[in-house]
């Protein structure tokens, strides 16, 4: 049944480009090979040549099959930057109409479709994207790896991504926008009062785009975590990884609160389960809850990388190390995890009582310590005298340091306006008016978009190999500095005059008019700086002069690849690194690695290969084998997007069709060549011998699946607590009959899970050759698992009678697409299992089954737990 | 306990625990208030909800010190980070305290 293994491979001569030890055949034709693995080679432009031949994307329509993280990681942050022109366009249009009184420029409709779309534009479809571009492109290259984790998932992030946002703008263009705010409260947002498709516009097209962000947590994660060079401890690691190792946590746990709320939300909407009507057991509060548990921490996870940008660039230009390295680490960590216990501060007039309001802004307040930390470490950077040979040296005035004044002055000023918001009765007569309005701007653009020029700018010429040195961008940015200033400032004080936020017109008589028309002016200067800015970017990637190498006597990994821009390998060889990752000498360390000196100095088989660390120590692991060019991505992005547009048209069966076929799709991603046969341990350079990942005891991919759980937890336990929440908050329960599940199904779907788990767990022991049967019965206890689900389903009362029985559903459909998803990975690993692709070495698929079913079954038991728990909740509530 | 995970718990550790004792305020106070523990005799004359609120951050405070009192040692982190563990373990103990004074002090329900 199946095929039997290879011994290990031997490569052949002409597999084998410039080096590599490994298995060459005596006397082989290899003319620059090194003495020993490690020992780098006589010909670096042979190694060169050979490692481009197998990482570069080929031309013309081949590029649609990138997955490399430079080209994948350019083509996220041009896109961010089109939708953040977009964005601009649409704050505009925003500013003409508020520029006088009663203003006819934009009627009532547009303006709220197009307040709504701008908000949604900048936090979705800009400011996240672009520093997951960033992430992308910087971090293997800081890290020494030779590409991301899971490059195909780099490239099906970004097309869900380019999908997801263009429908949104398709959507806009074709006035069937979302105009319920960028927050989208309910119930203004549910049907009786949007009642076009523009809500279920924003509910998809959301969900759609977050798919990509899930993705790049998942990698960026992974990625840190094992995908470092060779002795690149955790405490060695540079500070902006640690920056993107917190961002990346924060995005597992903040963002699926609001992809449960939009799969609630568009399932009221669309088949009237109540979650959010309050006639009907369900509250408009929960909508705020789940909004608001993604929506704070995302200031913060828009934030923490560009603060990481800056603990990057501030030392470079002050010519010191990051003062305070260990106390900015706990800092990041502390805000982190402060930042989720903010939500509620955006729902102070929801009428909470005392105690919790009391909490939430404790938190709040709280919360400015860390940051404060952040800011005093990179003045103190700043303010340090140099070492020797010039200890009076000042920081260099450079253009990023220009926006690093522009950050420094805006975002602490919006800080400043945080604390006083932050404090419930300001708050209270604050709440909803343009004060909000410059307190978001001030954090927001203060915090991010200074930041992120200043970071543009600084990685320039790594990105395009071109030097900048225009003098335009000194004017670009006094323009937005005081364009800024001028437009935000004064809705402060409108703010506190009273104007409220989201209005389309006021009246001559409110007396805000004066300070209107000048934010409005103001607001076209900071445009016009952006114009500037672009053109003077697209001039110096049009006329620059060929930038020097490491041209900033930066520190950091990303500066000691061989050529600017990088080749799509990163580095000939990987280094060892021995002391913190931020205080290296890129320029000695290039012509080193060019040799081939270090590890993986060679090209074999085509393989596009790269290290794999132990977690703490950094130690190598495995020989991690990453994906070709391939076309997958996109195919799959194409049939994700195709089940969104199905939801979004009401073609039910076509959606699950497409859903289908991705799954489909999924399924051949895990073939590749190197993984149909044991090969053992291989040479990986300097005298290491590793196992590849698809070998590995912990390969890349069940980290993934570790990663992706903690997602996946975050949403279940979102959604058991919003059923709790409704049960002892929301009008109207318990229901006149509670609905009771039968017993039947609950006790088969229990023996299924355990059964699933047993069977998964036998699987893995022994010869895993003979466990077809195994897998049959795993597959089968999830089939099983998954038709209790629909028993019990079919049982309930009419879903959309009351709240209740829709919830019940709702963890009864989450277990049952658990199951269903068990059931594919068991399905797989036979299909696998049946092609030669696994075998006592070879175990991920099996292993992948294993740790599924390990995680489902306390998972799928709390959820059958679940309606005995909610009922006993809701009857101690009765009042 | 492996390296990694030890520098998972040696960093993550005590917010963790902070944002558990979060949640279990909250979910406990809007719970209580529901379910009229609130308003019930207890001992002393305390509300029963009041007890618990204050235990839970309380419970909470004694084992992030008793995380910290592991930590003076390193607790076999790298030097580095076992500096940044203690920073956040201390960090998390003043919040736990800032965060949860307010249990003692302010009405319950309303």
């Amino acid at each position: 049944m199946t095929k039997p293994p290879r011994p290990a491979a031997e490569p052949e001569a002409a597999d084998v480009v410039a080096g590599a030890a490994p298995g060459i055949p005596e006397g082989g034709p290899a003319p620059a090979r090194p003495a020993a693995p490690g020992d780098g080679v006589a010909d670096p432009l042979a190694l060169d040549a050979g490692l481009r031949r197998i990482w570069a994307t080929g031309p013309g329509w081949q590029r649609l099959s990138a997955v490399n993280h430079s080209i994948v990681g350019v083509r996220f942050m041009v896109t961010a930057l089109v939708f953040f022109a977009i964005g601009g366009i649409l704050a505009m249009l925003i500013r003409v109409q508020l520029a006088t009184p009663d203003s006819g420029f934009l009627e009532p409709g547009l303006y709220a479709q197009v307040f709504t779309m701008h908000g949604t534009v900048m936090m979705f479809l800009f400011a996240i994207p672009l520093f997951e571009g960033l992430a992308m492109y910087l971090l293997p290259k800081m890290l020494g790896a030779r590409d991301m984790a899971f490059p195909r998932l780099s490239a099906y992030g970004y097309w869900c991504y380019l999908f997801g946002g263009t429908l949104l703008i398709v959507a806009m263009l074709a006035g069937a926008a979302p105009d319920g705010g960028w927050f989208m409260y309910t119930p203004l947002s549910s049907q009786p009062f949007s009642p076009g498709i523009g809500a279920d516009v924003w509910l998809l097209g959301i969900t759609f785009v977050e798919i990509s962000a899930i993705s790049a947590a998942v990698e960026i994660t992974v990625t840190i975590l094992i995908l470092r060079a060779p002795g690149m401890s955790m405490d060695r690691m540079p500070v902006f990884a640690w920056y993107m190792l917190t961002v990346a946590a924060m995005m597992l746990v903040g963002f699926p609160p609001l992809i449960l709320g939009s799969i609630l939300l568009e399932a009221e909407r669309a088949f009237g389960l109540p979650f959010f009507d309050p006639l009907r057991g369900g509250d408009p509060l929960l909508w705020q809850h789940l909004f608001w548990l993604f929506g704070h921490p995302e200031v913060y996870i828009i934030f923490l990388p560009a603060a990481g940008a800056l603990s990057t660039l501030i030392p470079v230009f002050a010519g010191r190390p990051l003062a305070g390295y260990r106390a900015v680490v706990a800092a990041l960590v502390a805000m982190a995890f402060l930042s989720f216990g903010l939500w509620v501060h955006h729902m102070y007039t929801t009428g909470l009582p005392h105690l919790s309001l009391a909490l939430f802004s404790a938190a709040s307040t709280l919360v400015a310590v860390p940051t404060a930390v952040q800011i005093f470490a990179w003045i103190a950077t700043l303010a340090q005298r140099r070492p020797k040979p010039e200890p009076m040296a000042r920081p260099r005035a450079s253009v990023p340091m220009l926006h690093v004044f522009g950050f420094f002055f805006i975002f602490v000023m919006g800080g400043l306006t945080g604390v006083m918001l932050a404090i419930v009765p300001f708050d209270l007569q604050a709440h909803d008016t343009h004060f909000v309005v410059a307190h978001l701007h001030y954090v927001l653009i203060g915090g991010f978009l200074f930041p992120m020029l200043a970071a543009g700018y600084h990685w320039l010429p790594l990105i395009s190999g071109r030097a900048h040195d225009g003098p335009a961008a000194r004017l670009g940015f006094w323009l937005v500095f005081l364009g800024f200033n001028g437009t935000f400032f004064l809705m402060h004080i409108t703010g506190l005059m009273g104007m409220p936020r989201r209005v389309h017109a006021y009246s001559a008589e409110s007396g805000w008019h004066w300070l209107n028309l000048l934010s409005s002016i103001s607001s076209f200067v900071m445009a016009i700086g952006f114009a500037v800015i672009v053109i003077d970017i697209l001039l110096t990637l049009r006329f620059g002069r060929k930038a020097e190498p490491d041209p900033w006597q930066a520190a950091t990994l990303e500066w000691a690849v061989p050529s600017l821009p990088p080749p799509p390998y990163n580095f000939a060889a990987i280094p060892r690194i021995a002391t913190r990752a931020d205080r290296l000498e890129p320029r000695k360390l290039v012509p080193v690695m060019a040799r081939g000196e270090g590890y993986l100095g060679f090209a074999r088989h085509g393989w596009m290969e790269t290290t794999g660390v132990s977690v703490a120590r950094g130690e190598p692991e495995q020989i991690v084998i990453l994906p070709r060019q391939t076309y997958l991505p996109l195919w799959t992005g194409i049939a994700t997007g195709a089940v969104f547009l199905s939801l979004l048209f009401k073609l039910y069966p076509l959606a699950i069709l497409a859903a289908l076929v991705v799954v489909a799709l999924f399924l051949r991603w895990p073939v590749g060549s190197h993984s149909d046969a044991d090969r053992g341990v291989l040479p990986a350079g300097e005298g290491a011998v590793l196992p590849l990942s698809s070998e590995a005891p912990v390969p890349p991919a069940i980290w993934a699946l570790r990663v992706l759980a903690v997602a996946d937890g975050a949403l279940l336990a979102s959604l058991l607590f919003g059923g709790l929440f409704l049960a002892i908050a929301a009008p109207g329960w318990p229901p006149a009959v509670w609905p009771e599940l039968p017993l039947a199904p609950g006790v088969l779907a229990a023996l299924a899970l355990v059964a699933a788990w047993v069977t998964s767990r036998m699987v893995a022991r022994g010869d895993v050759l003979r466990r077809a049967p195994m897998l049959g019965a795993a597959l089968a206890a999830n089939l099983a698992t998954l038709g209790a689900m629909a028993w019990m389903i079919a049982t309930l009362p009419p879903l959309q009678g009351h709240a209740a029985p829709a919830v019940l559903a709702a963890v009864l459909v989450w277990l049952g697409l658990h199951s269903f998803i068990g059931a594919v990975l068991a399905f797989n690993a036979l299909r696998r299992l049946h092609t030669g692709h696994v075998s006592a070495r070879r175990r991920i698929d099996i292993d992948l089954l294993r740790l599924w079913q390990a995680g489902l079954l306390p998972a799928g038991l709390v959820v059958l737990a679940y309606p005995s728990a909610l009922k006993a909740l809701a009857m101690a509530a009765l009042p | 306990m492996s390296a990694g995970a030890r520098i998972l718990a040696g960093i993550a550790g005590a917010f963790s625990l902070w944002a558990l004792v979060f949640t279990a305020v909250y979910a406990g106070h809007a719970t209580g208030c529901e379910t009229g523990w609130g308003l019930a005799p207890g001992p002393a004359g305390t509300p029963p909800l009041r007890i618990v609120l204050v235990l839970i951050p309380m419970t909470g405070l004694g084992l992030t010190l008793a995380g910290l009192w592991l930590l003076r040692r390193g607790a076999g982190l790298a030097p580095r980070l076992a500096t940044t563990a203690r920073l956040l373990t201390g960090a998390a103990a003043v919040a736990t305290l800032y965060n949860f004074a307010f249990v003692v002090l302010l009405p319950l329900c309303s």
